[in-house]
């Protein structure tokens, strides 16, 4: 019996782990391996050459991979930062009672779940110089036809809004599960000593609903950080590297370039950086034995 | 846990000086930009080919089903529906009866390494497509599995197997214990036990997930974009496809997409309220 009941929980979890050994683990070293190589798969003349830690040297150094990781930071700082205020604006306004609040709820978490490479789509034709929706609309604020998505500057803000337009009702929705359950015990003090809207705001409600905050944050950051699809839809990277963020160039050097090793070591430091907030997350979620 | 929504509560929550009525009306303005998208897109599937992109854009028009015709009967799309079914239904099955495994020794047991495989679920369960993709290809190119529903699953359990194990182990967890014990103290063996007293009793969240497992293979570009290329070729890359060829057929992609979506948002409707807890599975308890 003793016996038995000790190796239960690991025969359950045997399957499991074995598949993700084989999809991710599996993965990880291979990717860890040839990112070790020079490997140009268009020049079969070429061998494969061990090259050590070059390929993560060169992504540091060469000027468009940098440019790449700091265009994805900023993608996604600005992309989550802005999600956040008005997803936090939002929760706290509509936090008391709402009219027909369901209906909209359900009607904000469409775009949440939507495909997102449909998203980029309709998107790409929505900024659209001459056919677009949004020219059209601004037109009546005597703005001229801008070809969003042509110019590095505004493309950048483009692909920034269809990023805060599709997650934003996710920061939403956590920090408005968060508020709903708030103690009343601190509210009622606060009243009674006469505070006010706004001191209630800053020293109860956002000290009490740090944790949802942050995790809505971290969560969002880790999945802003790898985007790919919207980007692929809408600008497929440019004009002029615009909007090449990592995913989008580990693709361009795997699958176009066809230097597998130097694509293997970006997306070793993706892995990495999705490590990180992932140990971030799990500090944010668990406090000390709590599992 | 019960709700701390009181009318007394919220009273003393936040006095905004707005009315319902108020309130209704700031929300307005978030769900328009948000539906807007939406509207547009399947204003455009249902035009005709000369006004779909005029502008002024011609709001009240004779709506046609041609662009679905085209895209259904032309385009090869009925394949790619059904190989999006077929993947998506597999890579389920799969990961939810493994999930379920895996989740119910993560909740009930108490063992060496149990921290180790909930970190590592919740890694993995952040982890980054883009980044395999690479091994996978040159993996799967050299055995000669490219382009086989077989190459698809395995990278769609991938991203399944970890999110349906945290579900289905919050919805475990919120079980008492005690419910388990007593069917096991009146002589039921641990097996029988999941089958008959666990499982009914957390069905609705099964279902759940099940469709949260959904949305993340029908969802999924990258995967088909590298793994296949025709046989196992599903939607969103043949959507994707459209655009590359010969000039953009606006109309066309933008009635495939709404087709791409129905799904979606049919299944967003059934699962709404377990929504925050399905798309920020690992991240937030229970």
């Amino acid at each position: 019996m003793s016996i038995d009941k000790k190796r239960t929980p690991y025969l359950l979890l045997a399957p499991a782990v074995l598949t993700l050994l084989v999809t991710i683990g599996y993965p990880i070293g291979y990717n860890l391996y040839i990112s070790l190589f020079d490997w140009r798969m268009l020049e079969s003349t070429t061998p494969i050459n061990f090259v050590g830690l070059d390929n993560y040297v060169n992504f540091f150094r060469n000027p468009d991979m940098l440019h790449s990781f700091f265009i994805t930071i900023e993608y996604t700082i600005l992309g989550v930062a802005l999600e956040f205020f008005l997803g936090l604006i939002l929760a706290l306004i509509l936090f008391e009672k709402t009219r027909g609040f369901k209906v909209f709820r359900l009607l904000l978490l469409v775009p949440i779940m939507a495909t997102p490479l449909v998203i980029g789509l309709i998107w790409k034709l929505m900024w659209h110089a001459e056919f677009g929706i949004i020219n059209y609309f601004l037109s009546f604020f005597g703005q001229s036809k801008t070809a969003w998505l042509a110019h590095p500057n505004t493309a950048f803000i483009a692909i920034v809004i269809v990023e805060v337009w599709k997650y934003t009702s996710f920061i939403f929705l956590i920090i408005y599960a968060g508020l709903q359950v708030l103690p009343s015990d601190p509210y009622e003090a606060a009243t009674i000593d006469g505070a006010t809207y706004w001191n209630k705001l800053f020293r109860i409600t956002l000290p009490l609903i740090r944790g949802p905050m942050l995790v809505a944050v971290v969560f969002r950051m880790i999945f802003t950080f790898r985007v790919f699809d919207q980007i692929y839809a809408l600008t497929r990277g440019g004009p002029s590297d615009a909007t090449m963020v990592m995913s989008l160039l580990i693709y361009r050097e795997g699958f176009a370039q066809w230097r597998p090793g130097s694509g293997a070591a970006m997306s070793v430091i993706l892995i990495m950086i999705t490590l990180f907030f992932a140990l971030l997350l799990i500090k944010a979620i668990y406090k000390k034995s709590e599992l | 846990m019960e709700k701390l929504s009181g009318s007394i509560f919220k009273s003393h929550l936040f006095k905004t000086h707005l009315s319902s009525i108020g309130r209704t009306i700031i929300i307005c303005v978030p769900t328009i930009i948000t539906i807007f998208p939406f509207y547009w897109m399947l204003i455009i599937s249902l035009k005709v080919h000369k006004d779909a992109l005029t502008i002024p854009p011609k709001f009240i028009f004779t709506p046609t089903i041609s662009n679905y015709i085209t895209v259904l009967i032309k385009m090869d799309f009925l394949r790619g529906i059904l190989n999006s079914i077929i993947i998506c239904s597999i890579t389920i099955v799969i990961s939810v009866f493994i999930g379920i495994l895996a989740a119910y020794s993560i909740s009930r047991f108490r063992f060496i390494g149990r921290q180790t495989i909930l970190y590592s679920m919740l890694f993995t369960r952040v982890f980054p497509p883009i980044s395999m993709v690479i091994p996978y290809y040159l993996t799967i190119r050299s055995i000669g599995l490219y382009d086989t529903y077989l190459c698809m699953v395995l990278a769609y359990l991938s991203m399944n197997i970890p999110l349906v194990t945290w579900l289905i182990k919050s919805y475990i967890d919120s079980l008492p214990k005690e419910i388990e014990h007593c069917a096991m103290v009146d002589g039921c063996s641990r097996l029988r036990t999941i089958i008959s007293i666990t499982l009914p009793l957390i069905a609705p969240g099964i279902v759940a997930t099940a469709i949260f497992s959904l949305f993340v293979s029908w969802n999924n570009f990258v995967f088909p974009l590298i793994l296949s290329s025709k046989r196992a070729k599903m939607l969103p890359l043949y959507i994707a496809e459209y655009v590359g060829e010969t000039g953009i057929e606006w109309p066309s992609i933008m009635a495939a997409s709404i087709i791409a979506l129905i799904p979606v948002i049919v299944f967003t409707y059934v699962v709404q309220h377990r929504l925050v807890q399905g798309i920020s599975a690992g991240a937030v308890k229970g």
